[in-house]
C-alpha cells in the first residue's frame, strides 16, 4: 500500500510533463488522451488507496509514504512525505475524481480551441499541485501544493490573453493570494519555532500532548496567532473577506476551469488546511471565533451580491464564496466533519453548476449575460434538467446533497460550544443566507432556462445541446448532487429509516476525536433535545422553499412587474403607492427594496470600493508609487548615485560609533 | 602541497595562454574551446583540492575546506558561464582572447580572496578580481552605452575600494597586524574599539558594493543594462561569490561587534525592499535582474545575522543557488538578445513556449527559483535564510523578507507569464540553440529542482565549508 | 613628538576633502583624482600606524597601494579616454543615458 501513493501526484506530473512539451506536435485526440488518461489513473489509484485505508481497522487508518528526507540541518528535519488518512481520503477522491470528470468536459469544451495541448498542460499541472497539497504529511509540501495551485490558477485565469482584462483578472488573483500566502508562510514559521517540527503526524500529537500536561492552554496567544495567520493564509486560497476579490473575476478564465479550480478543488484548500489543522485551531477558541464569524459574513455578503448579477458565471462566483463560508462557518464551530462534508457535496453540485453554466455558454455562442437568454430548457433538456437537479441541492431541499451538509453545519453553528450566543447569530445569518441563496440559484434558472429567448436571431438558431463528452460528466455530478448527501444522514433522520448511520461523521471519528475530546472536556458534553433539531430543519426548508417562491413570484409569474417596479422607483419613490398587487406591494417594499438597495451597496460600495478600491488596489498602488520614487534616485547621475553611497556610509558609521 | 593550488596554477596558466592568444591570431571558436576546456580543467582541480589543508606564504594563504568549498563554486560558474557565452555574439572578434584573459584574471583573483588570510594579499587579490570587470564592460560591438557603464562601475568601484583601504588602514591601526588569525585571537579584547568597528564597517561596505547591497549598489542597473550580456553573466555571477566568502569570513570574525548585526539586519531589509520596488517597474530583462541581485543582496544578508543559526552555511547554500539561478536566467536573456542596442526588452520573451520549449522551462524555472517558488533551490535558500535569521532572534527582519517574497514573486512572474502565455501566431523564428547550451539549460534546470527537491547533500558540504571557518 | 592621533585627523580631513571632491565635481577626471586623495589619506594612515606600531607590513601595504593607485589611473583614464572619443565630454552629468 504504502508504495503507490506516489502514484496519485505522479501520473498527472507525466501527463503535464508530456503534453507541455510535445503537445504543440501532437493531434488533439492524443493530448486528451493524455490528459484524461492521467487524471483517471491517478484517479483510480486514489481509489484503490482509499479501498485500501478503509480495509483497515478503524483505529489504523493512516498510511505515511516518505519519498525522501528533504533537509536535515541541525534540528531542522524535514521528510519530502505523502500521507493518506479519512480527512485526505475524501479529499482526493473529489479532487481526482472531479478532476478526472472535467478533463472529459474539457475535451469537448476547449476543442475549437488552438492552445490546446497548453489547456491541458495546465490543467494537468494543476491536478498535481492539487494532489500534493492534499496528500502532503506536512506543512511545507501542503505549501508546495498550495502555490503550484496557485501558479496553475494564475496561468488558467490569464489563458485567453488576448483581453487585458482577463491578464488583469489572473494578476488580482496572483496578487491577492500573495498576501494570503503571506500569512500561510508567518503561520508555517511560527509553528516550527514554537514546536519544532511541521509533521503532521508528530506535531498533531505534540500539541495535544502539551495541552494534556498543561503546559499549552487553552486560547494562548500564540495559537492564537499561529491560527490566524493560517487563516489568513485560507482567507486569500478560500475567497473569504477580506481577500475574496480575486475569485469573481477569476471567472475570465475557461468555464471548466472554474468549475474545477475555481468551485470544486482549489478554492476549498482553505477549508482542507482548516481541518486538518482541527486541533490547532480548537485550542485557540478566539481564532474559531473569528473564523465563523468571518465566514458568515462571507456567506451572507456574497448570497446578497449574487441577487443581482446577470452575468451567469458571476452568480456562480458569488454562491461559490458563499457556499465557502458556510464551509468556514463548519470548521469555525468545530463542526469539522459538516465543514468537510460541505465541501464534498458542494463539489458536487457547484461543479456541475458551472458545468451546466459552460453548456449553456457554449450553446450561447459565448454570451454569458442571462438577460439574453431565455426558454433554454427546451432547446437543452439534458443541461437544464442537470442544473435544475444541482440548484435543488445547492438550495438545501431534501433529500438532495446540499440539504444535509448545510444543515448539519446551521444546526452545528446553533450549538457553537464555545460561544453559544455568538453561535446563535451564526446560526440565523446562514439560514438567512440560505433563503437568499434558494432565490438568486432559482433566479437563475428562471433567467436562463424558462420564459422566452431574448438573445439574437443568430444565437437562437444556434442554440443546441452539448455533445455526448460534456454532457456526461453533468449527468455524473447531477447524480452525486442527488446521493452525495446521503453519506452524512444526521442521527436523527437516520433512526426512521432502519438506523442508517451518519457515514461521514463516523469516517472522521478518528482524525477530530482529540479536537472533540478538548471541546467536550472544556464545555461538558452537550446534549440537544432532538425537538428543536426538527424545527431548525424544518426551518431552513421552509427558508428556502421561500427563496423559491419569490423568485418564481419575480421572475416567472409576474417577470415584466420587477423591472418595471425597479425602473420606477429609480425615478419617483412616491408613485409606489399606486398599485394593483397590494400584497406583492408590500413584499415589494419590505423585502425586495431593501435587499435590493442592500445587495446594490454591498455590491458597488462594499465590495468595489471599499475591499477592491482600497484594500487591493490601493495596497498595489502603493507598491506602484513607492517603485515609481525607487526608479526616480536611478536618474543616471554619477553624484546622485555617489551622494547615496557616502550618506549610506555616514548613516552606518555614525550610528555605530556616536549612538553607542 | 601542489594539489592544494592546483586550480590556481591551472586558472595562472588559462590567463598566460588567453594573454598570449590575444596576441596571435586565432580563429574565435579555438579560443572559445579553449576557455571551455581550461574551465573544465579548473573543475577537475578544484574537486582534486577540495579535501586538502595547508598555509603558504608565512600564513598569508590558507587553503581550507571553506576556500576550496567557494574554489569549487567559482570555478563551476566560470565554467557554466563560458558555455552560456560561447555564442559571443556582442563582442567584438579582436576582444574575444582578450576577455578570456581578462576573466581568468578575475577568477584567480576571486579564488584568492576565498583562500587569502592577511589583508594586504586580500587587498591585492580584491583588485585583481576588480580592475578587469571596469575594462571588459566597455567590451562591445556597436556603439552602445557599454563606454558610460564602464566610467560608472570603474568610478564607484574605485571609490569603494578607497572606502575599503581606508577601513583597512584602521584595523590594521586596531590591532596591529594584517593577519587574519591574529586579528581574530584580539577580537575579543577589542568588541567596543571605534578604531575596530569603523575599520570593520568600511571593509564590509566595500564588500556590499561587490554584492550590489543597498544603498552600494547604484552602479549594478546601468552596467547590467549597459554591458554585453556576455559580459554581464560574467559580473553577475562570478564576483558575488567572492564577496559572499569574504564576507562570511569578515562576519564571523566580527560578529561579536556591538550593534554590528542589527545594522546588517536594517541594511538587509532595505535592500531587499528596494531592490523589489526597483525591479516592479523594469521592462528590461538585464536590468530587471540587476534589481532582482540588490534584492537578493539584501536575502544573502539575512545570513549573515544568523552566526550560531545556521545563518552561514544557509548563506553558501543560498550563494551556490543564486549563481546557477542568475546563469539559467542570462542563458534564456542572451538566446532571445536581439541585434539592436543590447536591450533585451521583456517583450523579447513572448511566444518563448513556442519557440522553444526548453527556453521556456528554464525560464520558468530561474525565475521560480529567484522568486522563491517550491520546489525549486530558491525557496530551500530562502526557507534556510529566514529559517536561520527569525532563530537568531531577527523575527521582523524575517517577517520583512516573507513580505518581499510576496513582492518579488509578482516582479518574476511578470516574466514567467510572457515567455508562457504569449502569442503563438506572433513569434518570431524558432530559436535554434546550439548544442552545448541546450545541455547546460538542461542541467541547470535539473540542478535547481535537484537542490530544491533535495537539498541535503549540499546543505552538509556548505555546513563543512563553514565549520572549517572556525 | 607628534603623536599619532594628529597623523590619524589630518588623513581623515583628507579622505573627507576627497570624498567631498568627488561628490562635487563635474568632470570624471577630477572625480578621480578626488579618489587618489583618498587613497593617499590611506596611506597616511598606514605609515602612521605602522611607525607608531614599529611594525613594517603597514609601509609595505603603502607600496601596494601606490602601485594599485596607478594601475587605477591607468584604467580609469583609458576608460574615461574611451568615453570622451564617443561623446565629446567628460563631464559626468552628461553621462547620463543609463538610468531608470
Amino acid at each position: 500500500m504504502e508504495n503507490y501513493l506516489f502514484l496519485i501526484p505522479l501520473f498527472p506530473l507525466l501527463g503535464f510533463l508530456l503534453n507541455g512539451l510535445l503537445g504543440c506536435r501532437l493531434e488533439k485526440p492524443f493530448i486528451s488522451y493524455i490528459g484524461c488518461a492521467s487524471v483517471g489513473a491517478a484517479f483510480i489509484t486514489a481509489v484503490l488507496a482509499v479501498y485500501d485505508l478503509i480495509g483497515r481497522p478503524a483505529g489504523d487508518r493512516q498510511l505515511v509514504q516518505v519519498l525522501w528526507s528533504w533537509m536535515a540541518v541541525g534540528d531542522f528535519q524535514l521528510d519530502v512525505s505523502l500521507m493518506i488518512d479519512q480527512l485526505s481520503a475524501v479529499m482526493i477522491l473529489v479532487v481526482t475524481g472531479i478532476s478526472f470528470l472535467i478533463h472529459i468536459y474539457s475535451t469537448g469544451y476547449m476543442h475549437e480551441d488552438e492552445s490546446y495541448w497548453r489547456y491541458f498542460a495546465y490543467l494537468n499541472m494543476f491536478v498535481f499541485f492539487m494532489t500534493m497539497l492534499v496528500l502532503g504529511a506536512n506543512y511545507v509540501v501542503m505549501f508546495v501544493g498550495w502555490e503550484g495551485v496557485g501558479l496553475a490558477s494564475y496561468l488558467l485565469i490569464g489563458f485567453w490573453y488576448q483581453g487585458t482584462e482577463n491578464a488583469d483578472a489572473g494578476k488580482k488573483a496572483f496578487i491577492v493570494n500573495r498576501i494570503g500566502d503571506f500569512g500561510f508562510v508567518l503561520g508555517m514559521f511560527l509553528l516550527f519555532t514554537t514546536f519544532g517540527t511541521l509533521s503532521y503526524l508528530e506535531l498533531f500529537p505534540e500539541v495535544a500532548g502539551l495541552h494534556h500536561q498543561g503546559s499549552l492552554s487553552m486560547n494562548s496567544p500564540v495559537m492564537i496567532a499561529i491560527c490566524l495567520l493560517l487563516f489568513l493564509g485560507a482567507t486569500g486560497k478560500s475567497a473569504q473577506i477580506p481577500l475574496y476579490v480575486w475569485l469573481p473575476d477569476a471567472m475570465a478564465g475557461p468555464t471548466p476551469v472554474s468549475a474545477l479550480i475555481h468551485a470544486a478543488t482549489m478554492v476549498t484548500a482553505g477549508v482542507y488546511m482548516v481541518a486538518r489543522s482541527n486541533i490547532l485551531y480548537t485550542l485557540a477558541p478566539t481564532a474559531l471565533l473569528i473564523v465563523s464569524l468571518v465566514a458568515a459574513a462571507t456567506a451572507l455578503m456574497a448570497a446578497t451580491i449574487g441577487i443581482l448579477q446577470n452575468d451567469i458565471k458571476k452568480v456562480l462566483a458569488y454562491s461559490t464564496v458563499s457556499q465557502l463560508g458556510y464551509m468556514f462557518i463548519g470548521v469555525g464551530v468545530t463542526a469539522y466533519t459538516a465543514g468537510i462534508f460541505h465541501l464534498m457535496t458542494h463539489a458536487f453540485f457547484k461543479a456541475c453548476l458551472f458545468l451546466c453554466s459552460g453548456s449553456v455558454i457554449h450553446a450561447m455562442g459565448g454570451d454569458q449575460d442571462m438577460r439574453n437568454m431565455g426558454g433554454l430548457c427546451r432547446k437543452m433538456p439534458i443541461t437544464y434538467a442537470t442544473m435544475l437537479i444541482a440548484t435543488i441541492a445547492i438550495a438545501g431541499i431534501p433529500p438532495f446533497a446540499g440539504f444535509f451538509s448545510k444543515d448539519e453545519i446551521l444546526w452545528k453553528a446553533f450549538n457553537f460550544p464555545y460561544y453559544p450566543a455568538a453561535g446563535k447569530i451564526i446560526w440565523f445569518i446562514g439560514t438567512l443566507g440560505a433563503a437568499i441563496t434558494a432565490f438568486y440559484m432559482f433566479r437563475l434558472i428562471f433567467m436562463t432556462f424558462h420564459g422566452n429567448f431574448r438573445g439574437t436571431e443568430e444565437q437562437a438558431h444556434h442554440l443546441h445541446e452539448s455533445p455526448i463528452s460534456m454532457t456526461c460528466p453533468l449527468i455524473i455530478l447531477a447524480i452525486l448532487s442527488i446521493f452525495g448527501g446521503w453519506l452524512g444522514i444526521p442521527h436523527l433522520i437516520g433512526q426512521h429509516f432502519g438506523h442508517v448511520s451518519n457515514v461521514m461523521e463516523h469516517f472522521f471519528e478518528p482524525v477530530f476525536a482529540d479536537s472533540q475530546a478538548i471541546v467536550a472536556a472544556e464545555t461538558g458534553i452537550l446534549h440537544h433535545a432532538p425537538g428543536l433539531e426538527w424545527t431548525l430543519m424544518a426551518g431552513s426548508v421552509l427558508v428556502a422553499l421561500a427563496g423559491i417562491f419569490m423568485a418564481w413570484t419575480l421572475y416567472i409569474r409576474y417577470p415584466e412587474y420587477l423591472l418595471e417596479k425597479l425602473a420606477r422607483a429609480y425615478s419617483l419613490h412616491y408613485r409606489l403607492v399606486y398599485n394593483k398587487y397590494y400584497v406583492d406591494e408590500m413584499y415589494y417594499l419590505l423585502i425586495v427594496l431593501p435587499v435590493y438597495h442592500l445587495s446594490m451597496l454591498l455590491w458597488k460600495i462594499v465590495d468595489a470600493i471599499v475591499i477592491d478600491g482600497l484594500g487591493v488596489n490601493g495596497s498595489g498602488w502603493i507598491i506602484r508609487k513607492g517603485s515609481c520614487a525607487a526608479a526616480k534616485i536611478h536618474n543616471g547621475y554619477l553624484q546622485t548615485y555617489g551622494s547615496f553611497f557616502v550618506l549610506g556610509v555616514v548613516a552606518i558609521l555614525g550610528f555605530l560609533i556616536f549612538y553607542q | 602541497m601542489i594539489t592544494a593550488l592546483l586550480p590556481e596554477i591551472i586558472i595562472g596558466i588559462a590567463s598566460l595562454f588567453f594573454f598570449t592568444s590575444s596576441l596571435l591570431d586565432l580563429k574565435d571558436r579555438t579560443v572559445v574551446n579553449a576557455a571551455i576546456g581550461f574551465s573544465g580543467l579548473s573543475i577537475a582541480a578544484a574537486l582534486i583540492s577540495l579535501g586538502s589543508h595547508g598555509d603558504f606564504f608565512y600564513y598569508a594563504y590558507g587553503v581550507d575546506r571553506f576556500s576550496r568549498f567557494f574554489v569549487l563554486l567559482i570555478t563551476g560558474t566560470f565554467f557554466l558561464a563560458c558555455i552560456i557565452t560561447k555564442g559571443m555574439k556582442q563582442i567584438p572578434s579582436e576582444k574575444i582572447s582578450e576577455l578570456y584573459f581578462f576573466i581568468s584574471v578575475v577568477v584567480l583573483g576571486l579564488i584568492m580572496i576565498t583562500t587569502a588570510r592577511e589583508l594586504i594579499t586580500l587587498f591585492i587579490a580584491l583588485e585583481l578580481a576588480s580592475y578587469p570587470l571596469y575594462i571588459i564592460t566597455s567590451y562591445r560591438t556597436g556603439l552602445g552605452y557599454q563606454f558610460e557603464a564602464a566610467v560608472k562601475y570603474m568610478i564607484f568601484g574605485v571609490v569603494s575600494t578607497a572606502f575599503m583601504l581606508y577601513g583597512i588602514s584602521y584595523l590594521y591601526g586596531a590591532f596591529g597586524t594584517t593577519f587574519l588569525h591574529e586579528i581574530v585571537a584580539e577580537v575579543h579584547g577589542h568588541m567596543d574599539n571605534s578604531l575596530a568597528i569603523a575599520g570593520a564597517i568600511l571593509f564590509l561596505v566595500g564588500l556590499a558594493y561587490k554584492l550590489a547591497l543597498f544603498p552600494f549598489h547604484f552602479w549594478a542597473p546601468d552596467v547590467y543594462a549597459g554591458a554585453a550580456g556576455e559580459v554581464v553573466t560574467f559580473l553577475a555571477s562570478l564576483p558575488k561569490l567572492g564577496a559572499i566568502a569574504l564576507l562570511v569570513r569578515t562576519v564571523s570574525m566580527f560578529s561579536g561587534m556591538e550593534n554590528l548585526l542589527p545594522v546588517l539586519a536594517v541594511l538587509a531589509v532595505l535592500s531587499m525592499t528596494a531592490g523589489n520596488l526597483m525591479a516592479l517597474n523594469q521592462q528590461e530583462l538585464k536590468r530587471l535582474l540587476a534589481y532582482s541581485a540588490v534584492s537578493h543582496a539584501g536575502y544573502m544578508f539575512l545570513g549573515l545575522l544568523a552566526p550560531d543559526q545556521g545563518g552561514f552555511t544557509a548563506m553558501l547554500f543560498y550563494g551556490t543557488v543564486y549563481a546557477i539561478m542568475s546563469l539559467g536566467a542570462f542563458l534564456v536573456a542572451l538566446q532571445v538578445a536581439g541585434d539592436e542596442k543590447g536591450d533585451i526588452p521583456l517583450s523579447n520573451l513572448k511566444g518563448l513556449w513556442g519557440r522553444s520549449p526548453l527556453m521556456a522551462i528554464l525560464l520558468t524555472i530561474a525565475l521560480a527559483s529567484l522568486a522563491g517558488l517550491p520546489p525549486t533551490g530558491g525557496f530551500t535558500g530562502k526557507l534556510l535564510l529566514l529559517t536561520a535569521a527569525w532563530k537568531a532572534g531577527y523575527l521582523w527582519a524575517a517577517v520583512a523578507g516573507v513580505l518581499n517574497t510576496v513582492i518579488g514573486i509578482y516582479v518574476y512572474l511578470k516574466a514567467i507569464k510572457i515567455s508562457l502565455v504569449g502569442d503563438e501566431e506572433d513569434t518570431h523564428a524558432l530559436l535554434a540553440s546550439p548544442t552545448a547550451i541546450r545541455i547546460a539549460a538542461a542541467a541547470i534546470c535539473i540542478t535547481l529542482l535537484y537542490l530544491g527537491i533535495t537539498p541535503g547533500k549540499l546543505i552538509s558540504m556548505a555546513d563543512m565549508a563553514v565549520n572549517a571557518l572556525s | 613628538m607628534i603623536p599619532v592621533n594628529w597623523y590619524l585627523t589630518l588623513a581623515a580631513v583628507l579622505f573627507c576633502i576627497g570624498v567631498y571632491g568627488f561628490l562635487t565635481r563635474r568632470n570624471v577626471v577630477i572625480m578621480l583624482l578626488s579618489v587618489e586623495l583618498m587613497l593617499n589619506a590611506v596611506n597616511l594612515n598606514l605609515v602612521a600606524i605602522s611607525h607608531y606600531m614599529q611594525d613594517l607590513s603597514g609601509q609595505i601595504l603603502t607600496f601596494f597601494v601606490i602601485a594599485v593607485a596607478a594601475a587605477e589611473a591607468a584604467i580609469g583614464l583609458a576608460i574615461i579616454v574611451t568615453v570622451f572619443r564617443n561623446r565629446r565630454t567628460v563631464l559626468g552629468d552628461q553621462i547620463t543615458e543609463l538610468r531608470g
